[in-house]
Order: structure tokens, then C-alpha cells, then sequence
């Protein structure tokens, strides 16, 4: 047999392979690879349409829709929610921006820094040691300074999650030794751990 | 001499013998007077087994629905709902049936086929504050009842008795006229969690009362069905800002498991 020939040969019996093998994996009676397929966008399409419904929520006038719109997407850990719970950082309502400065520590978001770093000077102490722990969380370095600024805030539970905060960030590159002055076994206080428990005793319970 | 005199009347004065108690009290049930009848059914309920004899009496109060002020049992009263001023001696008589326990559950169950629907609204409550799941029929029955007070209760009880088998009947009364029905059923299938249930809830986002959707959103985030995230995404959209806060938290609940 001539060189030429083997070649032939083997090429179109390795292509009946290909075929062959192609061939099954495309079947349509091979349901599964359909299913799979349909499954995972079936589930992906209602829960990006949940975000974009959340997002809108971000916007809403009551105060309370707002907070849980943001606990929410924190529960559901899309970047794309960075950006617009950041922009709650500037909200009206005190508890929305604790929520949101949480939330922001929660999706591990860099770009929420820097409007983490700006809303240290907010009125409300709560939301201030909100977003000090962010920080400490986002391990966000460029942050050091103003946190050693508020060292000295006027609340003393800021004070405290201001060291934690730098603790946490000096453990990060080394800076900064010694044991955590605060070792905060809770660092990311979510202001409503429980949902709404007054709907779940509705009724009839008496105690 | 006289010192033991003293400490033996004092020793007889701070500890009564229950059944002293228990016979004092159970004569105050028959008093005229609401209030006496009231701060007897509390005073049985501290006394809890030990009052088993005065099931009878207890339970021939259950229709007893004079109000009167829900502080005259003190810190122990049990409050009716969560921010009702008043009480009966029907309620404090459930409450105390429940403290007996076991021995008043045959006559509860007798109790919630009353002639009056205050008796069965008392005793279905009782049921399902006593936790015997072998009350499931009875309590499952109390839904078809043509008060809608005993109806909700019925809810409420299969939902403290967590009755995966009466499913089907809270789903059906998420259809119930009265808001308040269909409210309770849609906070026990939260609370059953069985996602059975989530088609029925989905349907009852749109109900006509603002206190059913709000309530039936919670529910689906109990249950944490990712089926009932469209549902729950178009609830945002909601007039109500309770329903949409609501729904809100579900789908945080839903996408975090």
C-alpha cells in the first residue's frame, strides 16, 4: 500500500469516528443534554430578572422596601448590584445606609470603596460604624488614614470597629503586629437577622 | 416555744397544698363575676396537671367571651392577639387546658363540635397549642366551619401542629372569603414549609387584600421554592410598600439558599 493511500484510509475511517461520535452526542433523543441546558437557563433568567427587579426596588419611595431590596441583593451576591446600593450610601434614611454599607462589605466589591470612604462622615453613628467595618472587610488600605481618624470619632462603638478595621487591614501586608485589639466574632452585624418575625406569630399565638 | 409557733404557721401560710389551690379556683370558675371566673382559668393554668379535675368546668367556660381587661391575671396572661387589650374567661379557660395537658385533649376534641362557635373557636386553639398530631382531622375539619373565627383558628392550629398532611386544605383556604382566612392559611404553609404549597401561594400574591399578599409572600420565602421567583419579582411592582418589602426579603431568602 502506498503512503498515500494509508493516509486516505485513515483519515476518512478517524472521520467516521468524529461523525460517529458527534453524531450521538447531537441526537436529539439524548435528552439530557437538552435538559441540562434548558434547566440552567430556565433558573439563570428569573433570578438575573429577580436582581433587575431588586435593583428597581433600590429606588423605591417607602423606606423598608428600600432596606430589604439591599439585604437582599446582598443575599444574592451579584456584582451588579455594587454600584447602585452604593449610591444608598447618600439615602435619607439612617437604617438603609447601614444596610447598604453592609452590603457593600458583603459583595467584595472594590469600587465601593471610595464612596465608603466618603460616607465615614456621616451624621448617623450606626451608619458610620457600618461602613468602618465595611472597610475592614474590603481590606481597603487607601482607607487607613481616615480610619485612624476615626479613632478619635465621638461614638465609641465606631472607635472600636475603627481598630478592628485597621487590625484587619495591617494583618493583610504585614504593617501592623500584635493581637487583634478587638477580635469582633461578628463582623458583619446585619441589622435584621430575622425576617419579620411578627408575620410569622400572626394570629393565633398567645404567649 | 412561740418561735416555733411562728415558723410553723408561716411554713403553713407559703405553701399551700395544690389541691387546696386547685379547689379554690375551680369554685371561682362558677363565680358570677367575669373577672373572679377569669382569675380562676389563670390560677388553674399555674397550677398546670395538677388542675386536671377541673377539665369539666374548664371546658363548660370555653363559650364564656365576657372581656374584660387582660392585665387582671398580671404578666401571665397570654395575649389573644398581639395587641388586644382585652381577654375572656373562654380564653384563659383554653390556656389553662392546654397547661393540663394530654387529659384535656379527648375533651377538646369534643369541645370543638360545640353548639356555640366562641366554644369552638377556644378549643380549636387549644388543639393546636397542645401539640397532639393525632388532632390533625378534627382541627382540619374546623376549616369548613361557617364562622369564619373558627376557620382561622383551624389555619393557625394545622400550622402550629406543622400538618404537612393538611396541605391541600390550607391551599384550598388561600380561596376562603374572609381575608383574615386566607391570611392564616397562607402564614401556615410558610410555616409547614412543604413546597407542595407554592403554586397556591404564587396565586395568592395577587389576592384582592394587601394582608394576603404580604403574607403569602413570606410564606414562599419560607418555603424557599426557586419556582416562585418570578412571582415574587413581579410582587416588587406591588401597590402595597408592605407587600413589596415583603417579597423583597423572599427573594434574598430564595437566591441565598
Amino acid at each position: 500500500m502506498s503512503p498515500v493511500t494509508v493516509f486516505f484510509r485513515t483519515l476518512t475511517r478517524s472521520s467516521a469516528i468524529f461523525f460517529g461520535a458527534a453524531a450521538i452526542f447531537l441526537h436529539p433523543s439524548l435528552e439530557w443534554r437538552g435538559e441540562s441546558r434548558t434547566t440552567v437557563g430556565a433558573l439563570q433568567a428569573p433570578r438575573e430578572a429577580a436582581v433587575d427587579g431588586l435593583i428597581s426596588a433600590l429606588k423605591d419611595t417607602d423606606a423598608t422596601v428600600r432596606r430589604e431590596a439591599v439585604a437582599a441583593l446582598a443575599e444574592l451576591k451579584n456584582p451588579r448590584a455594587a454600584g447602585p446600593i452604593a449610591v444608598l450610601l447618600t439615602d435619607s434614611d439612617a437604617a438603609v445606609r447601614a444596610t447598604a454599607a453592609n452590603a457593600l462589605a458583603e459583595l467584595d466589591d472594590a469600587t465601593a470603596i471610595d464612596p465608603l470612604m466618603a460616607a465615614l462622615s456621616d451624621k448617623s453613628p450606626s451608619v458610620r460604624r457600618a461602613v468602618v467595618n465595611a472597610l475592614g472587610e474590603l481590606h481597603a488600605t487607601k482607607a487607613l488614614d481616615a480610619l485612624t481618624r476615626a479613632l478619635k470619632d465621638e461614638d465609641v462603638a465606631v472607635r472600636r470597629a475603627a481598630a478592628s478595621a485597621i487590625a484587619e487591614i495591617g494583618d493583610d501586608d504585614g504593617t501592623v503586629s500584635g493581637p487583634h485589639p478587638h477580635p469582633h466574632p461578628h463582623p458583619h452585624p446585619h441589622p435584621h437577622p430575622n425576617p419579620h418575625p411578627m408575620l410569622s406569630g400572626f394570629g393565633g399565638a398567645r404567649p | 416555744m412561740t418561735c416555733a409557733i411562728f415558723v410553723a404557721a408561716l411554713l403553713a401560710t407559703a405553701a399551700p397544698g395544690p389541691q387546696r389551690d386547685a379547689s379554690a379556683a375551680a369554685a371561682g370558675l362558677k363565680s358570677a363575676d367575669p373577672i373572679a371566673r377569669t382569675h380562676a382559668a389563670c390560677d388553674l393554668r399555674e397550677l398546670g396537671s395538677a388542675a386536671a379535675g377541673s377539665i369539666p368546668a374548664l371546658v363548660s367556660l370555653l363559650d364564656d367571651a365576657s372581656p374584660v381587661d387582660s392585665s387582671i391575671c398580671g404578666e401571665r396572661t397570654w395575649r389573644w392577639k398581639g395587641h388586644d387589650a382585652t381577654t375572656t374567661p373562654g380564653e384563659q379557660a383554653a390556656s389553662a387546658l392546654v397547661a393540663i395537658g394530654t387529659p384535656a385533649y379527648e375533651p377538646l376534641t369534643r369541645a370543638a363540635q360545640a353548639q356555640t362557635w366562641i366554644a369552638r373557636e377556644n378549643a380549636i386553639w387549644a388543639l393546636g397549642a397542645l401539640g397532639e398530631r393525632k388532632a390533625v382531622p378534627v382541627v382540619r375539619a374546623a376549616l369548613r366551619d361557617n364562622e369564619a373565627a373558627v376557620r382561622r383558628r383551624g389555619a393557625w392550629a394545622l400550622g402550629a401542629l406543622d400538618a404537612s398532611e393538611a396541605v391541600a386544605a390550607l391551599v384550598g383556604a388561600l380561596s376562603d372569603e374572609d381575608p383574615g382566612v386566607r391570611r392564616q392559611a397562607a402564614w401556615a404553609l410558610g410555616a409547614i414549609g412543604d413546597h407542595a404549597a407554592v403554586d397556591g401561594l404564587l396565586k395568592a400574591l395577587t389576592d384582592s387584600a394587601p394582608e394576603v399578599r404580604e403574607q403569602a409572600a413570606w410564606a414562599l420565602g419560607a418555603i424557599g421554592d426557586s419556582k416562585a421567583t418570578s412571582g415574587l419579582t413581579k410582587a416588587l411592582k406591588d401597590t402595597d410598600a408592605r407587600v413589596r418589602r415583603q417579597a423583597a426579603w423572599a427573594l434574598g431568602t430564595i437566591g441565598g439558599n
